[in-house]
């Protein structure tokens, strides 16, 4: 049996009314969908102990977490292949040529010359940067068009080939639904 | 890590206003060698000219520093580090981005030192180096390593333009203690003040201030909640 990496027992915030109740296993695909203010964001804090719940507990192995925020920001006077090669040595990956090829991100730029679409994309692909043994995507395909869209789905492929464990948080759950195992609308 | 953590809070303003101030304080600083007065003045009255710039040069400081550090540390908490505290944990991060900002105050200084310090041995003929002085100018920059500290510990994202307060007590602070200067004041909070090149050990406990409002600046940090 996979290993579970993080459990939600009966978890309440104050400002959300359903209780959460997830595991998340290793090699899950996970798609989490709702309404605006469901506490979608929440859970993805939760998760990451950014927040501590106001009832029941969150266990979570000690882990790597790629994690793309749903406002994400960067050094905007960098240049993005500066960007990419910095944080591939930080994480200590070096195998992300196939990353990178599969965004098409204009390397010789600055960031703060990218679209919010491409700026979007460097932000999955910081994500996955670093063989993290859990990806959290919240609102990923805000930004892209239908061709990132495209390139966004293949990169999900991509990583379960690779048995990533990914949760996704999006409010266009039928295009990415086919991918995953688990569904969850808060 | 450092070099990532520093260019996400370095940005393009905050270096122009960095830029601006260091100018400022280096043409003001070449503005107190007295370039006008005779050498021979320079030499005959060099203890007058040296107690001139050393005095000024050490109240400019403690005006201008305070206000630079909190420009620089006062959008400390931003949420640009979130996919850093995701993927090493927020205690590693929050520990290197301390160090990104030790070590620009320190190469502040460095740059300072070798302005206020070095660069009036090569342009006059009072300038007499002194230890007394280079140990009056490490104390001034302490103080800046104190208020940082101040700023990580009661500045939190919702209210970060409020740090520019520590900045604005600090100097009034400064102004309150320059006349009457009181033990017990300096124990409370060791900010420079010239009596204190009396009491060499002082800076040992400056120096262990510090360390310990890093300490809990630190763990105040790690276990502050990212909304």
């Amino acid at each position: 049996m996979d290993t579970c990496l993080v459990k939600l027992d009966k978890v309440y915030k104050y400002d959300v009314k359903t209780p959460y109740d997830l595991e998340i296993h290793e090699k899950d695909c996970i798609l989490v969908s709702g309404d605006n203010g469901k506490g979608k964001t929440t859970l993805t804090k939760l998760i990451l102990g950014y927040i501590n719940p106001d009832r029941g507990f969150v266990y979570k192995k000690p882990m790597k977490i790629g994690y793309l925020p749903e406002h994400i920001e960067f050094p905007l006077f960098m240049k993005v292949n500066r960007y990419i090669d910095l944080l591939s040595k930080i994480k200590e990956m070096t195998d992300y040529e196939t990353l990178v090829y599969q965004f098409k991100l204009p390397l010789f730029k600055s960031i703060y010359q990218l679209s919010h679409g491409n700026r979007q994309k460097l932000g999955i692909l910081s994500a996955c940067m670093g063989h993290p043994e859990l990806i959290i995507f919240d609102e990923p395909l805000a930004a892209l068009d239908q061709e990132g869209r495209m390139q966004f789905y293949q990169l999900i492929e991509y990583l379960k080939t690779k048995n990533h464990t990914i949760l996704m948080i999006t409010h266009f759950p039928d295009m990415l639904k086919p991918l995953c195992n688990k569904h969850i609308t808060l | 890590m450092i070099h990532l953590i520093f260019s996400y809070w370095m940005t393009k303003q905050k270096m122009l206003i960095y830029l601006i101030s260091i100018g400022i304080v280096i043409l003001w600083v070449v503005s107190l060698f007295q370039l006008d007065q005779s050498t021979y003045d320079q030499i005959m009255y060099h203890d007058d000219f040296m107690f001139q710039y050393k005095h000024l040069s050490l109240e400019y400081l403690n005006l201008m520093m305070p206000l630079l550090i909190v420009m620089m540390v006062m959008h400390h908490e931003s949420n640009s580090l979130q996919p850093l505290y995701a993927f090493f944990g927020k205690s590693k991060v929050t520990f290197y981005k301390m160090l990104s900002y030790v070590f620009f105050i320190l190469w502040t200084q460095a740059l300072l030192i070798v302005f206020i310090y070095c660069l009036p041995y090569l342009m006059t003929s009072y300038y007499l180096v002194s230890l007394d002085f280079l140990f009056a100018l490490v104390l001034v920059f302490n103080q800046n390593l104190i208020v940082m500290n101040l700023v990580f510990m009661f500045i939190h994202i919702k209210y970060q333009n409020f740090a520019i307060i520590f900045a604005v007590l600090a100097i009034i602070y400064h102004m309150l203690i320059q006349d009457k200067f009181r033990l017990l004041l300096f124990y409370l909070c060791p900010f420079y003040h010239e009596n204190m090149l009396q009491y060499k050990y002082h800076i040992v406990y400056q120096i262990l201030y510090i360390i310990l409002g890093f300490i809990i600046a630190y763990n105040k940090m790690v276990k502050t909640q990212i909304s």
